[in-house]
C-alpha cells in the first residue's frame, strides 16, 4: 500500500517524526568507513544518514559522460529529478525501517506557500522553531539537529566537501543562514511553481543548464529559481555538495518531486532522452543506470510512476 | 546477497553489502592542470565552439574543482552547485568566503562560513524575473566598498 508524503507545514507531529528518523539514522553505523569510501584521514565510521551525504557528493563529482563538465551523475540533466527521487525514496525506506513505521511518508516542504508571505515572514515560518527543524546559527542553536560537543549521540557533521567539492572529515555543529542572503532575500512563489509546472518539454538539447525545459526549470538553472534558490536561501550547509547535510535538504526535494508529480499529472508520465540517443548523454537515458551507492541500482524508467509506493497529499503545488 | 530490486526494504547488512559493492566504482579525482570548458551552440547553420581553459589559484595555490560556463557566460563551480557567478573572480571570492579554513593563514578572510558575512557577496547570479528581488550589487562595486572600509 502507498504511503501519504505531508506537507510538513500542516502536520508538526510527521515532521517531529522525521526528525527522530533523521537522529536514528546519524547514529546508525552498518560497516562503511570513510576508509573505504577514500575520504582522506584516519578511518572512521560512516553512520548511514552520512552516507547519503556521501552518494550525492559522489554522484555530483562524476561527469555523464566523463568528458565533459556540463552534466553529471544527478545534476544539470535529465537524470536531475528521477536521481533525486531514487534518493528520496531510499531515505524513506530507511526512515521506515528505523522508526519501525511501515507507513511512514517523508514530508515535504512547501516552500512557495512560505514564499507568499512578505520577506520579513518567510524566515519566521513553523518549520524554524524549536519544534521544526530548528532555526538559524554557525552552529544551530535551537531544535532537534542542536551541536553538543560532549554528547557523541548528538547532531554533528562528519563528513562535508573542501573548496574543490572534494570530501573530507570533519566533527562540527549544523550551519545555517536562513533569509540572510541578500542576491537571495525571498523564497520561490506560487507564480514560480505554477510556471514551472507549464512549461514543456520535459527537458531539450543541449541537455543542460542552458536547455529550455521542466527540468532546467525547476532545478533553477534557466531561470534562476526554484530549487537552486531554496539551497541559497537556507544557506550554511545547503550550499556546498554536501548539502544533505542539513536535513531540510530532504524537505527541499520532496517538494521539489512533488513538482515534478504534479508535472506528469499534467502532461503525462514522460521522460526525455529515450535509448536512441547518443553516447554523449549516457548516464542520462531513460533506461540508463542511476547512480547507486546504498542500494541496488534503478532507472529513470523505474521511477517515473511510483504511486504504487507513495503519494502526496496534495498536488497543488 | 541483497535483493536486486531498489524497492526492497533495505537492511544494515544490504547496506553495508551495496556500499562495499559501489564505492569502488565512485571516482572522486579532482581535476588536474587548466581546466577547459567547451560551449557549443547553432546559429544560422552553423556551428559555434567556445573553448576556455581557466586556470585558477588563490595565493599560489590552484583551485581545482569542476567548473563550467553556461552559453550566457554565467560560471558554476561544483564545490557551490547552486550558484551561478558572473565571473570566474566572483567564484573564487565566494569560495574564500564559505571555505575560510582552506585559505586559513593568507590574506584576511576568515569566519564567515554560512553567516551573515557571506551577505552582498559580490557576483552570484541575481534574481531575474523575481517580483521581490533586492537590486544585485556588481563586482566591482562590492570589491571597491570593500578596499574603502
Amino acid at each position: 500500500m502507498a504511503v501519504t508524503r505531508p506537507n510538513a507545514l500542516k502536520n508538526a507531529a510527521a515532521l517531529k517524526q522525521y526528525c527522530n528518523g533523521v537522529n536514528l539514522l546519524k547514529n546508525e553505523f552498518t560497516g562503511p568507513t570513510t576508509q573505504s569510501l577514500r575520504i582522506p584521514g584516519p578511518s572512521q565510521k560512516v553512520s548511514t544518514y552520512d552516507l547519503f551525504v556521501c552518494w550525492h557528493v559522489i554522484a555530483m563529482m562524476t561527469m555523464t559522460p566523463a568528458n565533459q563538465m556540463q552534466r553529471n551523475a544527478a545534476h544539470s540533466g535529465p537524470v536531475f529529478l528521477p536521481w533525486h527521487r531514487f534518493m528520496l525514496r531510499q531515505l524513506e525506506l530507511n526512515l521506515q525501517r528505523v522508526l519501525s513505521d511501515a507507513n511512514f511518508g517523508l514530508p515535504y516542504w512547501d516552500w512557495a506557500a512560505d514564499g507568499q508571505l512578505p520577506q520579513d515572514q518567510q524566515r519566521q515560518s513553523a518549520l524554524w522553531g524549536a519544534d521544526g527543524l530548528g532555526g538559524s546559527g554557525s552552529p544551530v542553536k535551537t531544535g532537534p539537529f542542536v551541536f553538543k560537543a560532549a554528547d557523541a549521540t548528538s547532531f554533528r557533521v562528519r563528513i562535508d566537501t573542501d573548496s574543490n567539492g572534494m570530501l573530507r572529515q570533519t566533527n562540527r555543529g549544523l550551519n545555517r543562514a536562513v533569509g540572510e542572503e541578500q542576491d537571495v532575500p525571498t523564497l520561490p512563489t506560487k507564480a514560480d511553481t505554477a510556471a514551472a509546472v507549464a512549461t514543456t518539454p520535459y527537458d531539450a538539447s543541449p541537455w543542460n543548464q542552458n536547455s529550455k525545459s521542466f527540468r532546467n526549470r525547476v532545478e533553477g538553472w534557466s531561470p534562476y529559481g526554484m530549487h537552486n534558490q531554496v539551497h541559497v536561501w537556507v544557506g550554511g550547509d545547503m550550499l556546498p555538495a554536501s548539502s544533505p547535510n542539513d536535513p531540510v535538504f530532504f524537505l527541499n526535494h520532496c517538494n521539489v518531486d512533488r513538482v515534478w508529480e504534479a508535472w506528469m499529472q499534467k502532461h503525462g508520465r514522460v521522460y526525455v532522452p529515450d535509448q536512441t540517443a547518443p553516447a554523449s548523454l549516457k548516464g542520462h537515458r531513460i533506461k540508463d543506470s542511476l547512480s547507486s551507492l546504498i542500494s541496488a541500482p534503478t532507472t529513470p524508467s523505474a521511477v517515473l510512476d511510483l504511486t504504487s509506493q507513495y503519494v502526496y497529499d496534495s498536488v497543488a503545488v | 546477497m541483497p535483493a536486486k530490486d531498489a524497492e526492497a526494504l533495505p537492511t544494515p547488512e544490504s547496506i553495508a553489502a551495496y556500499v562495499k559493492k559501489n564505492a569502488p566504482a565512485a571516482k572522486m579525482a579532482p581535476m588536474r592542470g587548466p581546466i577547459e570548458t567547451v560551449r557549443e551552440d547553432d546559429y544560422q547553420g552553423h556551428h559555434i565552439v567556445v573553448r576556455t581553459s581557466y586556470r585558477m589559484e588563490v595565493d599560489g595555490k590552484p583551485v581545482t574543482g569542476h567548473v563550467d560556463v553556461s552559453n550566457d557566460g554565467q560560471v558554476a563551480y561544483h564545490g557551490l552547485p547552486n550558484m551561478s557567478f558572473d565571473s570566474a573572480v566572483d567564484l573564487v571570492k565566494r569560495l574564500i568566503d564559505h571555505f575560510p579554513e582552506d585559505f586559513r593563514g593568507r590574506g584576511s578572510s576568515g569566519g564567515m562560513r554560512g553567516m551573515g558575512g557571506m551577505r552582498g557577496m559580490a557576483g552570484m547570479r541575481g534574481m531575474a524575473g523575481m517580483k521581490k528581488s533586492t537590486p544585485k550589487k556588481s563586482a566591482s562595486k562590492s570589491a571597491a566598498k570593500r578596499k574603502s572600509k
